[in-house]
């Protein structure tokens, strides 16, 4: 559970972890890139379409849907029916929703996943690379893209996440050791647009 | 008949102490270097003893644990290990919490004592993600077996989950939750379950594996208000093992520096250091503080600075001699009985104080050494020993409790008091000599008074007035005592402000599931027994649960069903999933849903074999729960030790509407070999036996003094006169308890039989001065006697009412208890005494026609 939201943290991860010894300068840049774009809003939204392939599933899942964030720490993602869910991420406080069923379940998450405390750590330029995963960066033409290759038997195998010059997330993919496979395109994506209370309601 | 019996028995006894106290006398005043060195070598002997003898602070310990409530209590603390266990309690904001128990856990698991992890196990999450698929496994097991895990009254919603139309329904879910950000985490349970049959299982897991009201939604052990948190960890070494408890103490002090958040903990070995050094802390102040105030008293009034400096030693040898003898007896001694000093330190002085004023007041009447001082150890000494021996016994009557927690004190008291008479036997007449011989100018002034003869006075003027009112006060305090309650809660012994203690309060009133708790145990060496057995238990704390008796209960077989009702949910699916034909229906589901069929094929072939199935032994259950992350299911309620299976209940009442008798009736009736213990069961056991130890050494205490009473006295009236200061200081004491609302526990219990050893003392010292003489001389015999018996009610006092303010509620109630009664029979003795003398002096003289009707 919550996958999806942790690899969304392990990007801030990758500007707060420890250092590497032999920094990988594209990667370093790329992920400065990223760091300042997200340091630089204060909010955001964008509207998503996510294609999940699944080995549960015969074919490939599509859906739509709108993704927000808050400074300090809150997030919110729905994705409209079918297959609807929304869900609420308040610092490590995270809430989904089933609207078609009638669900809800809440968590807390331990603090190391939190959103303020990574949050905390955008305030600071990138200089070292994380351990305990390997970082790539390549650019091409106006945008770039982090190839993220967590280390360890962990479910996730790499994480790719596509941003132009000014940080803005375009894509974001998902790959696991069981083949299964996420990814996220963010169109229209709008920052600093002054989101309110009622934008991050799950009901 | 009678009467020439006691006679002789008097006159031998009283034979028998003369020349006891001859010997003493000729050997302490021709050679004293003799009994000074035989004095040195038992003291080093004592010390060895002492050396060699282990300390314990576990109050549990202190009472009858072989039997009973009591020891099902202690069976199950080690069992699961919970009395080994330290629990730290964090205390503050919810923001602040969280990210400061992961910090203090991560310092506790990095703790070391001696080069060496200082716990085995630190747990602080409920769950753990790597434990993810373990998890899963379980699921999938858990809906294949549902005969197992679903309650026989689900069992018909179970089969209704897999109709088509629930079955689409699910799988709905199952796709929303995969799309969802939610879906990778529940891909394996998806996987191992796409219909949502643990829906029907897991709240049943998640109840039965809830000891403590925690938030569910938190992956920590978190209350429900947010504002504690509790961390679980295990010592590496045993609780018996005090300098490894006290080094990880200061490791644990060490790692809660800094915090943020308020950190206190309890346990077996953070109780036994903190409670260890409060016990010694409370000791040591009340004995220094006691010690200070008697001599003051003692310097004071006699103005003697030699014989104040003795009594240090005279009591030094008193405890040391006491504790070496009894650590013959005794292979550990408790803590609390070291407050045993306080009490030697307000007994033994006594004896100096009686012996010491008849010495001053013989001197300054003019009599020389040697004269004053056999008169004060022949004469004075002669009633000093019948009230050292009035004190002793029933002190020592209470070894034959099977309280420890009385035996011990009991020994202690009474080896003490016994000692210390003999070490004011052996070193106060060769110091008088000594001193004689130093200072042979030394001028004996008269004593101070105390308005004691202006009392005399008063009282042999208004005797009339001073009996009835003296009557009618104990009355009054005699209605008063049927009011007084008894305190059965342990909790009310122990420090109240022990960092352990209160830890322990704060478990209680945030993470409780309830204000009371019962424990059942049902024990076999057949696990399949056992749970079939525990199933008759089951239903009967169903049956109280549904009658309100019971708030909850939690137990294995909530979780997992016996024999008898797997087969009701077989019986109660059979049917309905017999017209079903699962497996095709599952797959047409799973295929329009838009699934892949094959990775469900081993869920959907589990489901399909369910109309054949057949009950399942409950060990297998037992087996997969603990491979899985609930295996705290398991460990919380089923236990293995002793070859044996312990199958436990927890049931949780609020208080009286339980009629525990009632329950342990039917509990007997279910299983008769059944077994239970609960706060009240356990404070019941322990009132019983204190009951039993409280009349026996009642009775046989009783039973001593007035034998050593007969022996000394030769009137039935002089020992009625002498005892009744002590019943009066009985009743007063008892009423004076009610009235300031405190109650009868198990350790003030024993006040009651020791204060008729101390308090008959006061009347016996009085009455064997005050009677025999001739009547010009009483009003003198009566202020010497009274001066002494005044100061050693103080000097009691100072001993005792250093323990009421202590903060061991088991030292204090002592403490407060024999004030009460100590400073009512001096009062009695004081005032209602020479009122009662004077009636029965009148009585007789008017029978012998002396005075006018």
């Amino acid at each position: 559970m919550k996958k999806v939201i942790i690899l969304f943290l392990m990007l801030f991860n990758v500007a707060a972890a420890p250092a590497q010894a032999v920094p990988d300068k594209k990667a370093l840049e790329g992920l400065e890139v990223l760091r300042r774009g997200f340091a630089e809003l204060t909010d955001f939204t964008a509207d998503i379409t996510q294609e999940k392939q699944l080995a549960l599933m015969k074919r490939k899942m599509v859906s739509r849907g709108v993704i927000r964030f808050r400074k300090p720490g809150t997030f919110f993602m729905e994705l409209f029916p079918p297959n609807g869910s929304r869900l609420l991420m308040q610092d490590n406080v995270l809430t989904i929703r089933l609207p078609e069923q009638g669900m809800t379940d809440r968590m807390v998450l331990p603090p190391e996943q939190s959103l303020e405390k990574w949050m905390a750590f955008l305030s600071r330029p990138i200089t070292t690379l994380p351990e305990g995963m390997e970082v790539k960066g390549v650019r091409q033409g106006d945008s770039w893209t982090v190839h993220i290759l967590p280390s360890g038997t962990g479910g996730v195998k790499e994480l790719q996440i596509t941003f132009d010059l000014e940080g803005r997330i375009r894509r974001l993919a998902i790959e696991e050791r069981n083949r299964d496979r996420t990814v996220i395109r963010f169109t229209s994506m709008r920052r600093n647009v002054g989101l309110k209370e009622k934008d991050f309601r799950l009901n | 008949m009678l009467k020439s019996f006691l006679t002789t028995i008097t006159d031998a006894t009283n034979r028998g102490i003369r020349a006891h106290l001859e010997w003493l006398f000729r050997i302490t005043s021709r050679r004293p270097l003799l009994v000074i060195g035989i004095s040195i070598v038992l003291l080093a002997l004592s010390g060895i003893s002492i050396a060699t003898t282990r300390f314990e602070s576990d109050i549990f310990k202190l009472f009858p644990s072989h039997q009973g409530p009591l020891k099902l209590f202690l069976d199950s603390l080690k069992w699961s290990g919970g009395a080994q266990d330290a629990y730290f309690i964090l205390e503050g904001s919810k923001e602040r919490l969280i990210a400061e128990g992961e910090r203090f856990a991560g310092r506790l698991t990095a703790l070391q004592v001696d080069g060496q992890p200082a716990f085995r196990k630190v747990t602080y999450r409920t769950f753990d993600p790597a434990e993810a698929q373990s998890f899963a496994d379980f699921v999938g097991y858990a809906v294949a077996h549902p005969q197992l895990f679903v309650s026989p009254g689900d069992a018909g919603r179970f089969a209704k989950s897999l109709t088509p139309g629930a079955m689409a329904g699910s799988l709905d879910k199952a796709r929303a939750e995969l799309t969802s950000q939610a879906g990778m985490g529940l891909r394996e349970i998806i996987a191992a379950d796409p219909f949502s049959l643990r829906e029907l299982i897991l709240p049943r897991l998640k109840k039965g594996s809830q000891a403590l009201d925690l938030d569910t939604t938190s992956p920590y052990f978190l209350s429900r208000d947010g504002r504690v948190l509790i961390i679980i960890a295990e010592p590496a070494r045993p609780v018996q093992d005090m300098a490894f408890a006290r080094k990880l103490v200061t490791g644990i002090n060490e790692a809660r520096q800094g915090a943020t958040v308020t950190i206190t903990c309890t346990g077996a070995h953070l109780a036994a250091v903190l409670d260890e050094a409060a016990v010694k802390g409370n000791v040591i102040s009340c004995v220094l503080s006691s010690l200070v105030v008697v001599l003051l008293l003692f310097y004071l009034t006699y103005r003697r600075f030699l014989p104040t400096l003795l009594i240090p030693l005279i009591l030094f040898c008193g405890v040391v001699l006491a504790l070496g003898t009894a650590g013959l007896f005794l292979s550990s001694i408790s803590l609390i009985s070291f407050a045993f000093t306080a009490l030697i330190i307000g007994l033994g002085t006594d004896y100096s104080i009686h012996i010491y004023d008849r010495f001053h007041s013989e001197r300054s009447a003019g009599l020389d050494t040697t004269g004053a001082l056999r008169l004060a150890v022949m004469d004075t000494g002669h009633g000093v020993f019948t009230a050292a021996a009035t004190t002793a016994f029933p002190f020592l009557a209470l070894t034959i409790s099977d309280v420890r927690a009385l035996s011990e004190l009991g020994l202690l008291v009474g080896l003490g008091v016994i000692f210390s008479l003999y070490a004011t036997f052996l070193f106060l007449p060769p110091l008088l000599l000594f001193s004689e011989r130093r200072f042979p100018a030394t001028v004996y002034r008269p004593l101070p008074r105390f308005g004691l003869g202006w009392l005399w006075e008063m009282c042999l003027r208004r005797y009339r007035a001073v009996i009835p009112v003296s009557a009618a006060l104990v009355a009054l305090l005699l209605v008063a005592t049927f009011f007084i309650r008894f305190e059965g809660d342990l909790k009310n012994l122990q420090p109240r402000h022990s960092e352990a203690f209160q830890a322990q309060e704060k478990i209680e009133q945030h993470l409780s599931l309830s204000p009371k708790q019962l424990l059942v145990a049902v024990e076999g060496s057949k696990l399949e027994d056992v749970m079939a057995r525990g199933g008759r238990v089951e239903k009967l704390a169903e049956r109280y649960v549904r009658g309100g008796q019971l708030v909850s209960f939690s137990s294995l077989g909530q979780v997992v069903n016996d024999r008898e009702n797997q087969q009701e949910v077989l019986a109660a699916m059979v049917g309905p999933l017999g017209s079903l034909r699962v497996a095709e229906s599952a797959n047409a589901a799973l295929s329009k849903a838009g699934f892949d069929p094959a990775p469900f094929e081993g869920t959907v072939a589990g489901l399909a074999a369910l109309t054949t199935a057949r009950p399942v032994p409950p060990a297998e259950a037992i087996e997969r729960i603990e491979r899985s992350p609930l295996r705290g299911i398991v460990a919380r309620h089923l236990m293995r030790g002793d070859g044996s299976y312990h199958l436990l209940f927890y049931l949780n009442y609020r208080g009286s509407e339980l009629d525990q008798r009632l329950f342990l009736k039917e509990l007997a009736a279910a299983d008769p070999t059944a077994r239970a213990t609960s706060t009240d069961l356990v404070s019941g056991q322990l009132a019983g036996s204190v009951k039993k130890s409280f009349l026996w050494g009642f009775l046989l205490g009783g039973t001593m003094v007035l034998f050593l009473l007969l022996s000394h006295f030769e009137s039935l009236a002089d020992i009625f006169t002498s005892l009744f200061p002590v019943f009066a200081g009985v009743i007063a004491m008892l009423g004076l308890m009610a009235l300031t609302g405190m109650g009868v526990n198990f350790m003030n219990a024993m006040v009651l039989v020791t204060i008729l050893g101390m308090g008959s003392d006061y009347g016996l010292h009085v009455v064997h001065r005050v009677t025999g003489v001739a009547a010009e001389e009483r009003r003198e015999q009566f202020v010497q006697s009274g001066r002494a018996v005044f100061l050693s009610a103080l000097t009691t006092i100072a001993g005792f009412g250093s323990l009421a303010f202590t903060d061991y509620g088991a030292l204090s109630s002592i403490g407060w208890a024999t004030n009460f009664g100590i400073g009512a029979t001096m009062l009695f003795s004081l005032v209602a005494l020479p009122a009662f003398m004077e009636a029965g002096r009148r009585q007789t003289a008017q029978k012998n026609g002396a005075l006018p009707q």
